[in-house]
């Protein structure tokens, strides 16, 4: 009996409703649309991420080399011309005019060796994804020093170092005639390897990549190294300058640390499994994210009580110094947490869900985060019309005659309304997950997401966010719901849960790089505005809007946001019973 | 229009047969008070209807018509006493009640979005599995079956009235319960529910209580009357007793040789008499049964008679007087 009047709302009342009708369309074509659009979005921005964006139709030339022609996109493109201008301007305009003609003859000699570098840099890496750009750009590091050093003896070279070449003068003029030679020696096979990635043939260009990398992350430890025993040279002769000598040399230990057991690792992997960086494969960006993390997880060390208590912002953002501790360590887990995440999954072979952002899975679980702002905009609009419609069309006077009791006939349109908003959302992510599947592959949805306790299935997690968002929806749902029956008017019961949920996004992102108070801190969990979207409980990130609260001690969790919200969607629901029961139908 | 065709006897076949099954009673109000914010708009009333009856039931504006209606088919909760549909509580068996009851309150707002047949359809899948197949019978009863899939904001108010009709009727209701029925209907729609709410009372024994500040409205239509003033009933009458009398008082205008003398000799007789304001004849107010009594009285008194009519009926008079500080 009850399910006939369920079924008569459904097809008579919600259904034929155009608005509902039209909304319910928009929502599905707006799953299919989603896979399908970020697909082409993705190829169209791979092709202009960097530079060429930007400079697009402002009417740059080309410049062409041996035939090939050099555009603005070319990640070179800027270092060419304006190295091209500055040789013609010293001949033709007078610049560089203090130095004397053999200085300028020396400079304009050192201009061309760079751009001469750069044109061959331009002919083979011309895309800023090109993991050769990165070791160009270190190579010119290269070359203005070998050009010092084979031109010292040259009485023109000072002030051309002075003008142009980026070299601490007064510590070469210490060196030896021998460590000079030592130095040059070791800089040109830097360059040379440098320049051998100048090849299309990408095995060998990798194999470049990796010589020099691994000998710049060597030269940057042995440099530190040399700083940490002048350093320690300087602590014995000013003792009173100890508190920021040393901090001074722990900070460079740090880098030695990470330079050892994460840069040179790194570098081993990415050799021994030829992970390409920026090719877009999963593995190079479960590395990346490894990488950082554990950066991220080195430099992250809490900061002496001292300091701590002479730092008026760590005294206001955190209760105690061991409020501050436990944060600390909190973060640190979450970059430890990332690591075994990104680590786990390179040794299974499988990407995890966050490193393959092209893949069924993290589109299908985008879709299903990011449109539940759409989701919610469409329960409150059904919950506010469900009610207050039939008091507006003064149709309630012929409804309420019938032999069903108020709580049966509430119930029905409880229900059903409900089941609407709740079911289109739910079926629109599986028409999403479908054309996902269809688009990148059905196979990635077998993959497993990776947690500290193991793999885990995809769908845990994707269902887990689901039913979180149920919650959302029901808890706006049912606060429409309850406006449609107490005040019996569409527009104003659609206008304040939206206000209340634009006001609340605001509210959430005032408070959640903000400094607050103990009170405000222990209450700003229980707030419903802290849960209006759940992605981010979903996100293992410290980096993230709630990493970054949980950090300062607001303590939301995805428990208590469900919690709130059903809490509030089971009062929203016991008022509008009791209300809808009471009232004199008097319209 | 609303004409019974020989199409509907099934229909109409089928109604007996529920409605033959007798309860004299179909709706009892027991002492029924209603306040709302602490003002009493309904005070302690009473009424009945039984089967095949028509009852009027008529007041000014602001009376407690809709009030009282909105209690009976449960729009309203009741402060005190109870109401009764077919022996059915609607305080405790309200289900049951409704079951019983059709209902037209106020305009009958329907769904724009929805066809004709879809607001039938609707409503009907609140009623038993019967209200749906009633709805094309019920049609042809308000002549709207041709009309039936066109959406109902193409309508013109006639036709939603009739559609409106149509609903209250679907489940075959033992009464009827109509608020202001006639608002907005012309005189021929008038006529027409008219006579089906007759037509339904006599032929299938449903029970009709009709709400209006007019009573020439109901005149033609009510077997009986309750008349409400302030939230009382100040009045209960029925036709028989305005036509054929018995022992309720009515007006007779005398016209005689000396109206004075004749009022002093009527009053000496003990009736109710005095001379018109425009002196021409005598009123007195006299039951039917007491009529030759007064004219004897008056000839043996040496009065001369020249007509002696029944004035205007005392219902009207009533309704006039109770009427007449309240607005219309
Ligand atoms: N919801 C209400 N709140 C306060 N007074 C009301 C309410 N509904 C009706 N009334 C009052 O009750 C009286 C009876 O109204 P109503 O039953 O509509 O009269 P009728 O239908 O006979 O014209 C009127 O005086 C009206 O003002
Ligand atoms: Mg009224």
């Amino acid at each position: 009996m009850f399910f006939a009047q369920y079924k008569n709302e459904i097809r008579r009342s919600i259904f034929s409703s155009a608005f509902i009708v039209v909304i319910s369309i928009i929502f599905l074509v707006l799953s299919i649309a989603h896979p399908i659009l970020f697909r082409w979005n993705n190829t169209r921005n791979i092709n202009r991420r960097y530079g060429g964006y930007y400079y697009s139709g402002m009417g740059v030339d080309t410049i062409s080399i041996d035939g090939i022609s050099i555009g603005y996109d070319n990640p070179f493109y800027w270092e060419i011309s304006s190295l091209t201008e500055e040789i013609t301007r010293i001949t033709t305009s007078g610049d560089y005019a203090d130095l004397s003609s053999s200085a300028k003859e020396l400079m304009i000699k050192y201009l061309n060796l760079e751009l001469d570098y750069y044109r061959e840099a331009a002919k083979v890496a011309t895309d800023y994804m090109d993991f050769r750009v990165q070791i160009a750009y270190s190579g010119s590091n290269f070359l203005n020093k070998v050009f010092y050093y084979e031109h010292f003896s040259d009485p023109d070279i000072e002030a051309v170092a002075k003008q142009r070449l980026p070299i601490d003068l007064a510590q070469t003029a210490k060196m030896t005639e021998e460590e000079r030679m030592e130095e040059l020696a070791e800089l040109s096979g830097a360059l040379e390897d440098c320049r051998k990635i100048f090849t299309s043939d990408t095995n060998a260009a990798f194999g470049s990549y990796i010589k020099v990398r691994r000998y710049i992350e060597q030269v940057s430890i042995r440099d530190w190294n040399k700083e940490i025993d002048r350093l320690a040279e300087e602590l014995i002769k000013n003792p009173g300058r100890s508190v920021e000598i040393e901090s001074q040399i722990n900070g460079m230990r740090t880098s030695i640390e990470v330079a050892e057991t994460v840069n040179l690792p790194e570098i081993s992997y990415r050799e021994a499994n030829k992970i390409i960086p920026n090719d877009g494969s999963w593995q190079n960006a479960a590395l990346e994210s490894m990488v950082q993390n554990q950066q991220s997880f080195t430099y992250t060390v809490p900061a002496k009580e001292a300091e701590y208590l002479s730092s008026p912002y760590m005294m206001e953002n955190f209760d105690s110094y061991s409020a501050y501790l436990r944060s600390i360590e909190r973060q640190r887990s979450g970059f430890h947490e990332l690591v075994l995440i990104a680590k786990a999954s390179l040794d299974a072979g499988t990407p995890d869900m966050s490193f393959d952002r092209m893949g069924s899975r993290a589109v299908s679980f985008g879709y299903a985060s990011g449109w539940i702002g759409f989701a919610i905009i469409f329960s409150v609009m059904v919950g506010s019309w469900s009610v207050a419609n039939e008091f507006q069309a003064g149709t309630i006077r012929l409804l309420l005659v019938r032999p069903k009791t108020r709580n049966k006939i509430l119930a029905a349109k409880y229900l059903s309304a409900l089941s609407t908003a709740i079911g289109i959302f739910l079926a629109s992510c599986i028409v999403n997950m479908l054309v996902s599947g269809i688009v990148f592959g059905f196979a990635d949805f077998g993959n497993p997401n990776f947690t500290v306790t193991g793999p885990a299935s995809f769908f845990s997690k994707y269902f887990a966010l689901l039913a979180a968002n149920l919650a959302i929806l029901a808890m706006f749902f049912n606060v429409s719901f309850f406006l449609s029956t107490a005040t019996k008017n569409i527009a104003a019961s659609i206008v304040v849960p939206i206000v209340g949920y634009i006001g609340g996004n605001i509210l959430n992102a005032y408070f959640a790089y903000r400094t607050i108070n103990a009170t405000l801190k222990s209450l700003m969990p229980y707030m419903p505005f802290m849960y209006f979207n759940f992605t981010g409980f979903f996100e293992t990130s410290p980096y993230s809007a709630i990493g970054q609260m949980v950090s300062r001690g607001i303590e939301v969790s995805l428990a208590k946001g469900v919690t709130v919200h059903l809490a509030i969607a089971a009062v929203a629901l016991g008022l509008s019973f009791l209300i809808f029961n009471k009232q004199d139908i008097t319209s | 229009m609303f004409m019974v065709h020989f199409t509907c006897w099934a229909l109409l076949g089928k109604f007996i047969v529920m409605w033959k099954k007798a309860t004299m009673e179909l709706l009892k109000i027991e002492g029924v008070t209603k306040r709302i914010k602490k003002k009493t708009i309904i005070d302690n009333i009473n009424m009945q209807i039984n089967e095949g009856e028509i009852v009027g039931f008529l007041g000014p504006n602001g009376a407690g018509k809709t009030t009282t209606i909105k209690m009976v088919v449960g729009l309203f909760s009741i402060t005190s006493g109870e109401i009764y549909i077919c022996g059915h509580s609607i305080k405790t068996d309200y289900e049951s009640a409704m079951a019983n009851v059709g209902s037209i309150i106020e305009n009958p707002d329907l769904y724009k979005r929805l066809t004709g047949r879809g607001n039938l359809e609707y409503f009907a899948a609140m009623h038993s599995p019967e209200a749906m197949e009633n709805i094309g019978s019920v049609a042809q009863l308000v002549h709207m079956e041709g009309h039936l899939d066109e959406k109902l904001k193409t309508f013109s108010l006639g036709m939603r009235q009739r559609i409106g009709v149509a609903q209250a009727l679907l489940h075959m209701p033992r009464l009827l319960v109509l608020d202001e029925p006639t608002n907005g209907l012309d005189p021929k729609g008038i006529k027409e529910l008219r006579d089906l709410l007759k037509s339904l009372a006599k032929n299938s024994n449903v029970g009709v209580l009709v709400s209006s500040h007019l009573l020439s409205e109901m005149e033609l239509l009510a077997d009986r009357y309750y008349i409400i003033d302030k939230g009382v009933i100040v009045e209960e009458i029925s036709v028989d007793d305005i036509n054929s009398g018995g022992e309720h008082t009515k007006e007779f205008h005398l016209e005689t040789d000396d109206n004075g003398a004749a009022a002093k000799k009527l009053t000496d007789l003990g009736f109710e008499a005095q001379v018109a304001e425009d002196g021409l004849s005598v009123i007195c107010l006299v039951s039917r049964d007491d009529v030759p009594r007064a004219i004897s009285g008056l000839v043996s008194g040496g009065v001369g008679i020249f007509s002696a009519v029944q004035g205007k009926e005392s219902l009207e008079e009533k309704y006039i007087n109770i009427t007449k500080d309240s607005e219309i």
